[in-house]
């Protein structure tokens, strides 16, 4: 992959990043501005598939730290390595699984 | 910014949430259409302070004893996914609800969650329901229910899951968020439902190369799904 390839990967990414977390914070103003910037850079189908996954994963979310849903064992395994580094051990949804 | 429902936004979502329109204003299993409508209404409050229909939405003008413990469940879910916690559901139950109310509860209020939150993404305005429906719930378990590990009871999948599971998941290994609402089998499946058409497929979640759409490749998905579990605190 070309460093010109690379670079604008990583600047759609940012502007995906900004996106979920002014669409997760319900941040109005800094909402319209990301959604604008998607929409020139990426187009109007990515910012309807970034706000159906944002949507989609808040409902997730919150169903899995309703009921107390245990992740997998193969994906606890799987994720082992990361999971510390990123703080997710700690979260108050992670006693679901990692119980002593 | 004016956004064209109708050209931009792919005919399975718009479906998918006719559906979830439909199906948050009818009677449920365990509450009727007004309940869950109120539901729906109370947690848009919570979420976006937006409060038009809150007061037309309330039962005889009042709140019923099982609604007033219905709300403390609704903010949390409402506020932030990281709020839930093992006391929110222990005070609903202490407080009259069964398990399987509280089931359908979650599941009616953050699909009314997933709508606003996609609507407020677009800008576009918030879902407009129809007048809710008040016939009796069908108050119907599922004959399958073991504990799994979760919280609440669920049908597991595979032979342990009977009829029940075959009914719901098919012959699919389903992952556990798909079976966390399965002690009220018609949330079980509208989650599904709203999953497969505006995530991932669940046969189709090991197939790294797919998404909907051409323009958001399963690396843009896996991010921006990534970062909303990230924020939301959710291990899973």
């Amino acid at each position: 992959m070309e460093e010109s390839e690379l670079n604008s990967r990583d600047a759609n990414s940012k502007l995906l990043i900004e996106f979920t977390d002014h669409l997760v914070g319900l941040d109005s103003n800094k909402l319209s501005d990301s959604r604008q910037k998607i929409v020139d850079t990426l187009g109007y189908t990515v910012l309807v598939e970034a706000a159906a996954t944002v949507a989609t994963f808040s409902m997730l979310d919150r169903i899995a730290n309703a009921t107390g849903i245990p992740l997998e064992t193969e994906m606890v395994k799987m994720s082992a390595d990361f999971r510390e580094s990123l703080g997710i051990n700690n979260y108050y949804s992670a006693g679901n699984t990692l119980k002593s | 910014m004016t956004l064209n429902n109708d050209t931009v936004i792919r005919k399975e979502i718009l479906d998918v949430q006719d559906r979830q329109k439909q199906s948050i204003r009818s009677s449920g299993t365990w509450w009727d259409g007004k309940e869950r409508l109120f539901f729906a209404y109370q947690a848009r409050a919570f979420l976006t302070g937006e409060t038009t229909h809150l007061q037309k939405s309330k039962i005889n003008g009042q709140e019923s004893s099982r609604l007033s413990a219905a709300k403390p469940v609704i903010v949390s879910l409402a506020g932030n996914g990281k709020h839930i916690t093992k006391k929110t559901m222990d005070d609903a139950l202490n407080s009259g609800l069964s398990e399987a109310e509280y089931v359908e509860l979650i599941g009616v209020t953050t699909r009314s969650i997933c709508l606003d939150l996609f609507n407020k993404g677009l800008g576009l305005p918030y879902t407009t329901y129809e007048k809710p429906e008040s016939s009796p719930p069908s108050q119907q378990l599922p004959r399958s229910l073991k504990k799994e590990g979760a919280w609440v009871q669920t049908v597991p999948a595979g032979q342990a899951g009977d009829i029940d599971g075959k009914e719901l998941y098919g012959e699919s290994q389903a992952p556990f968020i798909f079976r966390a609402l399965s002690l009220v089998p018609e949330e079980a499946k509208e989650v599904m439902a709203i999953t497969t058409n505006q995530y991932v497929p669940s046969e189709k979640l090991m197939r790294l190369d797919f998404s909907h759409t051409k323009e958001f490749e399963r690396s843009q998905i896996e991010l921006v799904a990534g970062r909303t579990s990230l924020l939301n605190e959710c291990f899973y």
